[in-house]
């Protein structure tokens, strides 16, 4: 079924149409909100939140070519205002960004996972290293496969800002990742962390 | 073998001593080339002199590997498995919600505005800024109420912060601040002729009316207890205090009784 069609039948109160819309977003949501507050509990709470919010809108967006771009938009909204509450109260423990990194993996070969896990453990924990508009900009450019228009447009910053910022933000994620792979850890997970 | 590895390693040396004393490292320049070398986009003499700079430089290669697995690693993050679990959290949520069927079919008008005046208004409350905005808005409201000419509360500050200032023996200001914000409530009320308003006009007044007595009380054992304080009988102070004390929960019971007889009464007028 096609996204216009999918989206109406939600807008109709097709409760099948809904579950489906849920599963088809629901990698893509917890991935972003993942990528902005780096915890497993909070990314399942805020991502549950933001679904409700979007059963709530489903009837502002009426054009479903800009649905990924309004949904997009309302997940940053709702990451940027966790972050701001987080501010008063921090999280609870240090961000363990292997936890949800593994659940990603699909690879059968266990040794090929154990590198793609302690990989995307490094890319999330330098993530929260970087200024808040360059980890945005390799959420949604490098991470979620917008064009630079469409950062842009989410971002509501100027065109020229986010060419500027792209290359310069993807070399400062590939310094942190090299200074976190220099560290007393190397920043790779534990055998069982890897491969649970 | 040994003496060539010796060789090179004497010449690296040159070269980093050479640099340290005119230009200095190029790391700087090497790096902001890198994205271009990986997304093979630099022209042919910056590629290179990246890649010899590379060759030599190991801070500036581990950068260069990270950047090149990024390019096939980043994509392949953009979704995440919740797990089963999660989507039924989704589904068991919205389903508590009002349908959205209802909400396409039935609600308009006045109910349709309410429901998007509720999702509205449970949205932004849960937004950190939303709060203060709230705060800042009746911190305007208040001082508008208290402040501008002709204000329903317009005075009342004044007066009570010279009740305050005169102490508990000048508690009669205070009585005049009560009776500005009955005049106040009647102003209020002129303004506004609404039924909902009369109503609470005339219930404020009653609760007003119903604790008058025991205001007075109140201030005389206030006073008293300010008398005796100040002749330092400190026993008599303290039985001041007490009747003053009980006398404020006299005025708290007669307060909220005023409450319950009201609804007590509407009950009785709706059931006959």
């Amino acid at each position: 079924m096609d996204q216009t069609e999918l989206l109406n039948r939600c807008r109709k109160g097709d409760e099948l149409a809904w579950e489906m819309l849920v599963r088809r977003q629901q990698g893509r949501v917890c991935a972003m909100v993942f990528g902005y507050l780096g915890d497993r509990e909070e990314t399942l709470d805020v991502a549950q939140d933001i679904f409700v919010r979007l059963y709530r809108k489903l009837d502002q967006c009426t054009d479903a070519d800009k649905f990924p771009s309004w949904l997009i938009s309302i997940v940053r909204n709702a990451c940027l205002d966790h972050l701001r509450r987080r501010k008063a109260r921090p999280p609870r423990q240090d961000i363990p960004a292997a936890e949800m990194t593994s659940l990603a993996s699909s690879s059968p070969n266990p040794e090929e996972q154990w590198y793609r896990t302690a990989r995307r453990r490094l890319v999330h924990r330098a993530l929260q290293d970087l200024s808040e508009i360059n980890r945005e900009v390799i959420l949604l450019k490098d991470i979620q496969g917008l064009s630079l228009e469409q950062v842009s447009d989410v971002l509501q910053v100027p065109l020229g800002t986010v060419k500027s910022r792209a290359s310069r933000a993807r070399l400062e994620l590939a310094q942190a990742i090299t200074a976190l792979e220099k560290g007393p850890d190397g920043g790779f997970p534990s055998a069982t962390e890897a491969v649970s | 073998m040994r003496r060539f590895d010796d060789k090179d390693d004497r010449n690296e040396d040159l070269v980093r001593s050479i640099l340290d004393r005119t230009s200095g490292p190029a790391c700087s320049r090497a790096l902001e080339h890198l994205p271009g070398l990986v997304d093979n986009n630099l022209d042919s003499g910056d590629r290179v002199l990246v890649q010899a700079h590379l060759e030599n430089c190991p801070g500036c290669r581990s950068v260069a590997v990270v950047l090149g697995w990024m390019g096939t690693e980043l994509p392949a993050m953009a979704e995440i498995d919740p797990g089963e679990e999660f989507t039924a959290a989704v589904l068991a949520r919205t389903a508590r919600l009002p349908s959205r069927a209802a909400a396409a079919g039935h609600l308009t008008g006045a109910a349709g505005l309410v429901d998007r005046l509720g999702n509205w208004w449970e949205e932004r409350i849960q937004r950190p800024l939303f709060a203060w905005q709230v705060a800042y808005a009746l911190t305007v409201l208040l001082t508008v109420l208290t402040i501008a000419p002709g204000a329903p509360l317009h005075g009342v500050p004044r007066q009570i912060l010279a009740g305050v200032e005169a102490g508990p023996a000048r508690l009669s200001v205070l009585g005049g601040a009560f009776t500005t914000v009955d005049q106040g409530v009647a102003q209020g009320a002129g303004f506004l002729k609404d039924s909902v308003w009369g109503g609470i006009r005339s219930d404020v007044g009653r609760r007003v009316q119903s604790t008058e007595l025991a205001r007075d009380h109140l201030g005389r054992d206030v006073q008293g207890a300010w008398r005796e304080i100040r002749h330092k009988r400190t026993g008599p102070a303290l039985m001041r205090l007490s009747a003053a004390g009980s006398d404020f929960q006299e005025i708290w019971r007669l307060w909220w009784r005023s409450n319950s007889i009201n609804q007590s009464s509407t009950a009785e007028r709706s059931s006959s």
